[in-house]
């Protein structure tokens, strides 16, 4: 009768015995890497939209304040994309035959809204509310990025729960003083007010008993 | 409609198994996601916002305020207004159900007329070809009760046009017996309008004014108002069958018609205006000289009430005895006409059964279901050469016509109505018409003028010419119009009536509006088909409600189905035995056994119309069937009420209970800078009309699942109402029962992805995209608050269109729609305070007040919410009531929802101590 097994099958039951350990381990770390990377999170992606809206010409070069289109942003919820008749208060005077912008026109003839494709996803459970933000020292660019450079706008940050959480846990560094929400690079140079305004938008938090990392802070 | 129970074989599972499959590869990718702002934004309208606005609902004809929340050009949720006297901020179960209307799949959409789909022109102009040249003759005109100055000014306008034309108003449901009974009592034919709040005994006889109709907000929140003050008020009541009223009273006893009119004869005996006493059971006899007496000691501040269906003379006894006891009962004249319904409906079938009618329009009424069947209403629109129904739903009329025209929801269109007490409201449109319809009173115009304005504005403020600019703007805005309500007129003398005595039946049967369908005109809101009877709990269908002695006597045990006889009908239906039934009475709820009204309705129940008026049945055994479908089943708690639902006397305190203790850490709400969000339900204040179990459905998008699943015990209502009894003629009472929000929770320690977790504010949450299904929390919690979404019951639906597309726009965005497998629960309305909180937060500002939408519903006031961290808030206040307690407090849990103790002011336990 012969052997059963070769000599290599030890080599390959040795072999199985690390695979059986290291595999699901490297699954793991393979599936966490790709979950936080930026193919899955869509960080840095850049969406077609019908109207290759320039938020590097308008928002930065000619120095529309970002309260002019979303005009949501420090009343509710949403911060709105703008009708159609704000891209009009200027377009029915400038660029008025570019073909870039037929879309819009074709919009306001035939009083169909533009369709303009989501670019900062949040998952439906998640209830984001701008107004909040934005008035409690959180600048536009914390998220957005630096819009104001954007020929295209793209998603600047992961936007996922433990990139929120970062914020929520320590909310101080993440402050500036009202006035300067709206600034570009608002963390650059940040200066004793806009570090008094952090701490006392904490203290005041901490005083009212809100726990920022609550699950009901952003989910219902 | 479709059965939710799957039917599987091996390919079918295969071939799941690899859509499944595919389907989750496929789901990673990022969904696309479109934005569609405004073309051209009207200012302050934020997309995402929710606006409120006031405007007015129809109900039998009679208006009632609601505030409408729109976000995005939906209503999403109906709430009470404040402005309005039928309203006065809360909601009635039909307020809350109207939405579901608006979007309900089964809505008329289109003109269908005898030749396949038609056109509105082709309508109107088939009816004027008829009239053409003539002067109306033969023309007949059948609506529901109309109170709308629009459309009688419509009508008024045909008339002139048309003076031989026929206008008839017919409601099942109406006030004929009470304008006959205080016509022979005063002379004059009128209405009583009971003021609650004034009066410290209430004796009901047959009476239900805690109970459905078009003025239970108000009668109840004067009821409660009085409920609230010292010294501790009475009420009695007499009834065949348990209402809500009987179970709120303080002292109740059940009786037979005959011995209900000699109840009469006793109390009038009693109180030295009245000779000779028929006899009656002890038990009524008690009844009787208890109820005379309080009626004596609190002169001006005792009232007698009659309810809707008692005969005229009983109308006349209590017109009587309330002008001798100078009773806080006021008297006007019928917002809508005065004619009797019965006897106008029958003089129209009379004269199109002899064919002098040819022309019928019938706008919003529906006899061929509910005129009583004598009457042979569909075979007597056979004899007119044109029948034309207008109607939002299929109706058994709108089947029998040849032109059947959708009307829009009142939320569609310009409208105007007057409340019960003759307030007008102009309601204003919350969305445009979903579909190609119109409003009733553009019917009426179209009939006399074919190009008759379409745009329902113009109507209605042609109507209200008198009102300048400002002031039609001020009364649309604030929802009723000032200075309407009609002035009480002075009764007169009255005349002494005592009530004939009906002769004794061997069985007799009772004919009651539904609390959830009415008179069966929404029957097809699944909504109110789904909401549990607050005395059976029983929903899709009810049973015939009888006495256990009765059943005993046919051979039936409970759900068996008898036959029930009178006159040439019968109808089969399970039975059931009812807490507080008179022997030898059964009672039937209208509203069910609709032929021909959708998807929702069809094939559910028997349509007690064909028997009402009837008096004695007979009743045999019919062998089984279906059994009734309900939501608490019915079983003895020995000992254990104390502990669930104590009752207590006047002025008693509730035995304080120490501390439960706990392994886990205590900490004192009080001590805690963030609110503490908390609930306190007066169950002495409930009346069980369940407005807060669908306004909680409505606000928090709770899926309808269908008597199937209900049936396998699966109920979605986050809120429910039990009701309690402690003897069959003692106490009763309701108690809701959302979740606790245990500070102790058992639901949270067994999870295991941590899906049911607290937060800083003391609510117990549950994280619904964290949740894997396992069901233990359902298990460990003690209250049965979780409800678990065994299939994807917001995608499945119960409307035969599995789509369901228009429904959804009613949804809530702010609440998480669950999907399957996913247990869901009360978070006390978490989206509203989450709305509060980042207002403040924003704004820098203390949290405002935050209404929870059962909160904002309840007609009684009975449930108060707020933060316990405050003590003076409403809510601690009433946990500091001697009559607070905690439901199951001996398990330790610490609930934050808690209850106040009914009372019973019955003056046999406590107090007076007589018989």
């Amino acid at each position: 009768m012969s052997q059963l097994f070769q000599p290599t099958s030890n080599t390959l039951a040795r072999l199985a015995l690390v695979a059986l350990v290291a595999g699901p381990l490297l699954l793991a770390i393979i599936g966490g890497v790709l979950a936080r990377s930026k193919y899955m999170t869509g960080e840095g992606r850049f969406v077609e939209q019908e109207v290759p809206f320039s938020h590097k010409h308008h928002a930065g070069e000619l120095g529309i304040d970002c309260r002019y289109c979303h005009t949501g942003v420090e009343v509710q919820a949403d911060a709105v994309v703008p009708p159609t008749h704000t891209c009009m208060t200027c377009h029915s005077q400038v660029w008025t035959n570019a073909s870039m912008l037929a879309p819009l026109r074709k919009s306001l003839a035939e009083n169909r809204p533009l369709a303009w494709k989501r670019v900062n996803r949040m998952p439906d459970y998640v209830y984001f509310d701008h107004h909040v933000h934005v008035k409690n020292g959180v600048p536009c660019e914390a998220c957005h990025g630096d819009v104001r450079a954007m020929p295209l706008t793209r998603q600047a940050a992961p936007l996922t729960m433990g990139w929120c959480l970062g914020c929520h846990t320590s909310p101080e560094d993440h402050l500036v003083a009202p006035a300067r929400v709206y600034d570009s690079a608002p963390y650059e140079g940040r200066t004793a007010r806009d570090r008094d305004f952090a701490r006392m938008t904490v203290a005041r938090l901490a005083h009212q008993g809100r726990n920022l990392t609550d699950c009901s802070t952003c989910h219902r | 409609m479709s059965s939710l129970s799957p039917s599987l074989d091996r390919r079918t599972l295969l071939r799941m198994i690899a859509t499944g499959a595919a389907a989750s590869v496929t789901g990673c990718s990022a969904p696309n996601e479109t934005i569609y702002p405004w073309v051209d934004q009207p200012e302050n309208m934020l997309p995402g916002s929710i606006r409120r606005y006031a405007t007015a609902l129809p109900f039998a004809g009679y208006g009632r305020g609601v505030t409408g929340l729109v976000t995005d050009g939906r209503p999403i949720k109906l709430e009470g207004l404040e402005a309005h006297p039928a309203s006065l901020g809360a909601t009635d179960l039909f307020t809350e159900t109207a939405l579901l209307d608006l979007y309900d799949p089964q809505r008329l959409q289109a003109p269908l007329g005898p030749s396949g789909p038609g056109s509105w022109s082709a309508a109107v102009a088939s009816i004027r070809a008829r009239l053409e040249g003539g002067d109306g003759t033969g023309l007949a005109l059948l609506t529901g009760r109309v109170t709308s100055p629009t459309i009688l000014r419509e009508i008024d306008a045909l008339r002139r046009r048309l003076p031989a034309m026929n206008h008839v108003e017919w409601e099942p449901i109406n006030d004929d017996a009470q304008l006959a009974g205080l016509e022979r009592a005063t002379g004059k034919r009128l209405l009583a309008r009971p003021r609650l709040d004034d009066a410290d005994v209430i004796v009901a006889l047959g009476a239900d004014p805690l109970g459905t109709g078009p003025d239970q907000v108000a009668l109840a929140r004067a009821w409660s108002a009085r409920r609230r003050r010292s010294p501790p008020p009475r009420l009695y009541c007499a009834e065949p069958s348990l209402t809500a009223t009987g179970a709120m009273a303080d002292r109740r006893v059940s009786v037979t018609s005959s011995e209900m009119a000699a109840l009469c004869h006793h109390i009038a005996a009693a109180l030295g205006k009245g000779a000779g006493a028929p006899a009656l059971p002890q038990a009524v006899l008690e009844f009787a000289a208890s109820a005379a007496r309080d009626l004596a000691e609190v002169p001006s501040r005792a009232l007698v009430l009659v309810g809707q269906d008692q005969p005229a003379d009983m109308h006349a006894f209590a017109a009587w005895l309330n002008g001798v006891l100078l009773a806080p009962v006021d008297y006007i004249a019928p917002i809508a006409s005065s004619a009797s319904h019965q006897e106008s409906l029958a003089g129209l079938t009379e004269a199109m059964h002899a064919g002098s009618i040819d022309t019928l329009v019938v706008l919003g009424a529906n006899p061929v279901y509910n005129a009583p069947p004598a009457l042979d209403f569909a075979g007597a629109m056979q004899r007119a050469a044109l029948a034309v129904t207008a109607d939002a739903f299929p109706s058994e009329t709108g089947a029998e016509a040849h032109w059947r025209l959708p009307l829009s929801h009142a939320l569609e269109a310009w409208n105007d109505w007057r409340s019960t007490d003759g307030t007008a409201s102009i309601a204003q449109p919350l969305v445009r018409p979903l579909y190609d319809t119109r409003s009733a009173s553009a019917l009426i115009a179209m009939i006399g003028d074919p190009a008759a304005d379409a745009a329902s504005q113009h109507r209605v403020r042609e109507t209200w010419r008198d009102l300048d600019d400002a002031a039609w703007i001020g009364a649309v805005a604030a929802g009723v119009v000032p200075d309407t309500a009609v002035t009480p007129e002075a009764a007169g003398p009255t005349a002494r009536v005592l009530p004939q005595i009906p002769p004794g039946r061997a069985m007799e049967l009772q004919v009651r509006p539904s609390p959830t369908l009415w008179d069966g005109r929404r029957a097809s809101n699944a909504w109110a088909q789904e909401c549990p009877d607050p005395i059976t709990k029983e929903v899709w269908g009810a049973s015939l409600r009888c006495h256990a002695q009765d059943m005993a006597g046919w051979g039936v045990s409970e759900g068996d189905h008898v036959r029930v006889s009178a006159g040439g009908e019968a109808l089969t239906l399970p039975v059931r035995t009812a807490s507080g039934q008179r022997r030898g009475v059964v009672t039937m709820l209208a509203g069910h056994g609709r032929a021909q009204s959708g998807a929702v309705a069809e094939g559910i129940g028997q349509n007690a119309w064909k028997l009402a008026g009837s008096g004695a049945v007979a009743v045999a055994r019919a062998g089984s069937g279906r059994a009734p479908i309900d939501t608490q089943s019915v079983f003895a708690l020995d000992g254990e009420l104390a502990k669930i639902f104590p009752i207590v006397a006047p002025g008693e305190a509730l035995p304080t209970k120490p501390e439960q203790p706990s392994l886990l850490p205590n900490g004192s709400p009080k001590d805690s800078p963030a609110p503490q969000w908390a609930m306190a339900i007066d169950t002495d204040l409930c009346i069980g009309c369940n407005a807060c179990v669908v306004a909680c459905q409505a606000e928090n998008n709770v899926p309808v699942i269908g008597p199937d699943e209900i049936a396998a015990g699966r109920d979605m209502h986050w809120l429910r109402v039990d009701r309690y009894e402690v003897s069959e003629e003692g106490a009763t009472g309701f108690q809701p029962v959302p979740c606790m929000q245990c500070e102790k929770a058992p639901c949270e320690p067994v999870c295991p992805v941590e899906a049911s977790v607290h937060n800083s504010e003391g609510l117990n949450l549950q994280v619904y995209h964290r949740c894997i299904g396992t069901r233990t929390c359902e298990a460990n919690c003690p209250y049965r608050v979780r409800r678990f979404n065994f299939f994807d019951y917001s995608q499945r639906s119960v409307w035969g269109d599995d789509e369901a597309q228009s429904v959804s726009a009613q949804r809530n965005p702010n609440v998480t729609v669950r999907g399957r497998g996913v247990m869901e629960k009360c978070t006390y309305c978490i989206q509203r305070i989450s709305t509060a909180e980042h207002e403040a937060d924003a704004n820098n500002a203390p949290v405002g007040k935050v209404t929870t939408a059962c909160q904002a519903a309840c007609p009684t006031g009975a449930i108060t919410f707020g933060s316990i961290a405050d003590v003076d808030s409403e809510v601690s206040k009433r946990k500091r009531d001697p009559r607070h307690y905690a439901l199951l407090e001996d398990l330790g849990t610490r609930p934050r929802t808690t209850y106040l103790a009914r009372t019973v002011n019955d003056g046999r336990r406590h107090g007076k101590g007589e018989a």
